[in-house]
């Protein structure tokens, strides 16, 4: 059960918000890098983990703070993108199960978890609302990227 | 032959009385110790004397109500005496082992009955002063009577023995031919005496008495006091027994016996020391036609005392008249003693040297207390009375009571009156105290009569008020050491004390504590409960200040909420050549920024809130310089003052700048160049959001410079991103 009323706007230190900010300015970084025709992926890496670093320490000094938990959650789905691609990839060009080093169901689990949480904490009033649609939009979307449990029995039916 | 032991106490009853004769006492300081008994009871007494109670020949020579006024006060005086003296034995534990009453009970103003053949006696004239404006004496009472209020007071006395001495107004004319007034009323006394102790007792036989006349000390009888459980009282002058036994009888005493005379009667003993009466009822200077009739009774008189003392006992003269001068004679008059001796007149000193030489001079007779004078001198009581004879061994061993009676008195006020009694404690070895104490560092005094609603400050009341604020303060030691003060003050009253007595005993009480004993819990007892005052007031001026300027503080930040939209005032520059402007213009574009990037993300609400303003301009300083002078008066600078006063209560955020040059500088400097963010130097800033005084947060870093200018921008972004972010929060 989340705080009533909460304003999810609302940091608990103004480091908190500089971080977020940073954060924010690292996304748009990667946003802008990504636009181009020919996006340096160094760069985009970069960028990426500049703000999953800032959103990540943001979200384990200040756990309350619901605005970088959120991009958090938006950072680590973006990277499950990302991964989830890369391997694609890879089984494209070696015709075989491709391996990435970070496994992309971990990161929309997480990112879910993330989006799951703030649904739970953001409250019920006018302000929390639109963070409350986004954040459930988000944890399905994240959830629905993962792959699929596979069958280990015959389905029995009656 | 002396026993040795015998010999050593002649020897210090000699050096007493020599320290009695130069007036020589310990000096007075407060009693310290419990008054107990002395520990052995050997050649010790304590007794209280009283005398001149004058109940029955009161007002004498006053006027109209005068007369029983005095009456009831004398009645008053004599109550005070019996209950005084019960509260010192039984609240203060005194031993006492006798009262002695010296004489003038006013007998002459009393009826005698009819005995065998003979018939009523009144004495004729007892006050040859009386007059239009002098009614008194009061009237006459019957002898039966007056023995039955007498014996009405002594029997409510806890000290049981009681002995007596005639005085000259209980003898009709101070004629030693009237000495059986007394006699029958000792008799009548004892009767009563007697009778009520009978009434109250059915079943003990009526011969059944206690045996005054025993040393029962001697005996070992530790208790004998105690057990002492009638009053009996005794002539120590033996009127009784030598009126009925010379020749030829007095016939009234005689009349009293029926049955044959009594024995004659043995003097008492108390604790080894013996008490003996001197009857100078009729010592006074008679008429010339009586005084021949007085000079062989009173020669008569000196030789029985006389014959009495043995050389190896200790001995205390009781009598009435002093040899001494009387205080209240006229100036002119001169000096002479109250005793008028036959050989006064002859120069023979024939009785005189005999009573001084055979009597008052024998050092086994430790003193001679005596009554009689009414000046209302308190000073003059029980010792100090040098001036009224020339005898160096009569100042130093007559002792003088003050009267129970208003006699002469009436006319000052309680505390200026001398109205009392003695408390006597006797060492055998001739070490007299005459005081309200017994410890031997105390001096000798009386204690004044002083009716229970006396409200007169008295002597003591001072100290006692300081004794009684160390009380209230807990400071026991001082209040002891207070009382102590009233207690050894010889001019006090016995009211006041009483008072000190009783405070004295509950202070000494606390001392004995074991939490005054111990230093620590003392302190705590003293000053814990202060200390604990003074850290609870500090604690609630503390609290207060806090109950009062928090919400003070924290309703001003709510009031004025910060939401991110502050003045950015103008940079200081913390260094020389800091980029001051530069600092505050990237300040105010990462503001910006700040607001482009919110609004990208689509946080429109948050990116709305964020201004952060740049102080008032320079076109507005020009506007403002340019309002002319209204008379002498710059209103230009008034309106600057209520501009900044106004700026100064709104959100401002104070930001200073400073570069700190490298070490070793990478590039060398030029004198043209005067930009000092050269690489490896340090840049740092700090910035204070504040509303008028009241500051919300503040923030300092510090970069290291790389190669370019970044580091300055950074800073500058790292503080505008503090300074909106904390609108928030």
């Amino acid at each position: 059960m989340g705080i009533l009323n909460r304003n999810v706007r609302k940091f608990t230190k103004a480091e908190s918000f500089r971080s977020f900010m940073e954060g924010v300015r690292a996304l748009h970084c990667y946003d802008n890098e990504a636009d181009l025709d020919e996006p340096d992926e160094d760069l985009l890496n970069k960028h990426l983990g500049k703000a999953e670093e800032f959103f990540r320490d943001c979200v384990e000094t200040y756990p309350n703070d619901l605005l970088p938990r959120y991009y958090y959650g938006i950072v680590l789905s973006t990277r499950g993108q990302v991964e989830q691609a890369r391997q694609l990839r890879s089984e494209l060009e070696q015709g075989q199960s491709g391996t990435s080093s970070v496994d992309p169901d971990s990161l929309f689990l997480r990112a879910a978890k993330h989006f799951e949480k703030i649904a739970g904490q953001v409250g019920r009033g006018k302000s929390g609302r639109d963070l409350l649609v986004y954040a459930q939009y988000n944890q399905a979307q994240a959830l629905a990227k993962t792959q699929p449990i596979p069958q280990t029995g015959p389905v029995k039916t009656s | 032959m002396h026993h040795p032991a015998i010999r050593k106490f002649w020897h210090r009853a000699a050096i007493c009385t020599i320290l009695l004769a130069t007036g020589c006492t310990d000096k007075a300081t407060p009693a310290k110790e419990k008054f107990e008994p002395s520990p052995t009871r050997t050649r010790h007494v304590t007794f209280v004397q009283w005398t001149d109670p004058h109940v029955f020949d009161a007002g004498k020579g006053r006027h109209a109500e005068g007369v029983r006024e005095e009456e009831l006060d004398n009645w008053a005086a004599f109550h005070w005496a019996v209950i005084e003296t019960n509260r010192m034995a039984l609240v203060e534990h005194r031993d006492i082992n006798f009262v002695a009453i010296t004489g003038d009970f006013g007998l002459e103003n009393v009826n005698l009955p009819p005995r065998g053949a003979f018939a009523a006696e009144g004495c004729p004239n007892p006050n040859p002063d009386k007059g239009p404006q002098k009614e008194g004496p009061i009237n006459r009472i019957e002898l039966a009577e007056a023995a039955t209020r007498v014996a009405r007071e002594l029997d409510a006395l806890v000290v049981k023995r009681v002995y007596l001495v005639p005085g000259n107004n209980d003898l009709c004319n101070e004629n030693p031919k009237d000495l059986h007034r007394w006699a029958e009323f000792v008799f009548e006394l004892q009767t009563d005496l007697k009778n009520l102790y009978q009434a109250r007792h059915p079943n003990v036989p009526a011969n059944a008495q206690n045996n005054p006349n025993e040393d029962k000390a001697d005996k070992g009888k530790g208790k004998d006091d105690q057990e002492l459980d009638k009053v009996e009282v005794l002539d120590l002058t033996d009127s009784l027994g030598r009126l009925c036994n010379t020749k030829p009888p007095d016939p009234r005493v005689t009349a009293l016996f029926p049955n044959g005379c009594p024995p004659r009667q043995v003097a008492p003993v108390i604790n080894g020391i013996h008490l003996l009466g001197l009857n100078s009822a009729f010592f006074k200077k008679h008429a010339d036609s009586d005084q021949a009739a007085a000079d062989q009774p009173i020669s008569d008189e000196i030789d029985r005392v006389s014959r009495s003392l043995q050389s190896e006992s200790a001995y205390l003269l009781f009598t009435h008249i002093p040899d001494l001068s009387d205080p209240f004679r006229p100036p002119k008059v001169p000096s002479e003693s109250s005793w008028y001796l036959e050989d006064d007149t002859l120069k023979k000193n024939q009785v005189r040297e005999k009573w001084k030489n055979k009597i008052l001079g024998k050092p086994q007779v430790l003193g001679v207390f005596a009554g009689h004078f009414h000046i209302s001198d308190r000073t003059l009581y029980p010792h100090n009375f040098a001036k009224l004879t020339s005898d160096d061994t009569t100042a130093a061993k007559f002792w003088l009571a003050p009267p129970l009676a208003e006699k002469y008195q009436f006319r000052s006020p309680p505390d200026k009156t001398a109205r009392g009694m003695l408390l006597v404690s006797v060492n055998a070895d001739g070490d007299t105290r005459v005081s309200g104490e017994e410890s031997e560092i105390v001096q000798p005094s009386a204690l004044w009569y002083a009716t229970a609603d006396q409200k007169t400050a008295v002597t003591g009341d001072e100290k006692l008020a300081q004794a009684r604020a160390a009380e209230l303060d807990g400071e026991w030691e001082k209040a002891a050491t207070a009382y102590g003060t009233v207690l050894a003050d010889p001019t006090v009253d016995a009211r006041t004390r009483t008072t000190a007595y009783n405070g004295y005993w509950h202070a000494h009480k606390m001392t004995s504590k074991w939490w005054w004993e111990s230093r620590v819990a003392r302190w705590f007892y003293l000053d814990g409960l202060p200390v604990l005052y003074s850290v609870g007031i500090v604690a609630a001026i503390v609290l207060a200040f806090a109950l009062l300027v928090a919400p003070l503080y924290v309703g001003i930040r709510r009031k004025i909420p910060y939401r991110g939209r502050a003045l950015i005032s103008a940079t200081v520059q913390l260094t020389p050549n800091a980029p001051d402007k530069e600092f505050a213009a990237r300040l105010r574009a990462e503001g910006e920024e700040i607001k482009r990037l919110l609004t990208q993300e689509k946080e429109s609400w948050a990116a709305g809130h964020i201004t952060l303003l740049a102080p008032a301009s320079s076109s507005f300083d020009s506007l403002v310089s340019s309002i002319p002078k209204v008379e002498k008066v710059d209103v230009s600078a008034l309106v600057k003052f209520v501009v900044g006063l106004l700026q100064t209560f709104r959100w401002t955020a104070q930001t200073g700048v400073a570069v700190f040059p490298p070490d070793q500088p990478t590039v060398p400097s030029t004198p043209t160049s005067a930009d000092c963010v050269v690489p490896d130097a340090e840049v740092s800033a700090y910035a204070v959001l504040q509303w008028g005084w009241i500051v919300r947060n503040s923030w300092h870093r510090t970069l290291p410079v790389g190669k370019d200018r970044a580091a300055l921008r950074h800073l500058a972004r790292e503080l505008a991103e503090l300074i909106v972010g904390e609108g928030f929060v």
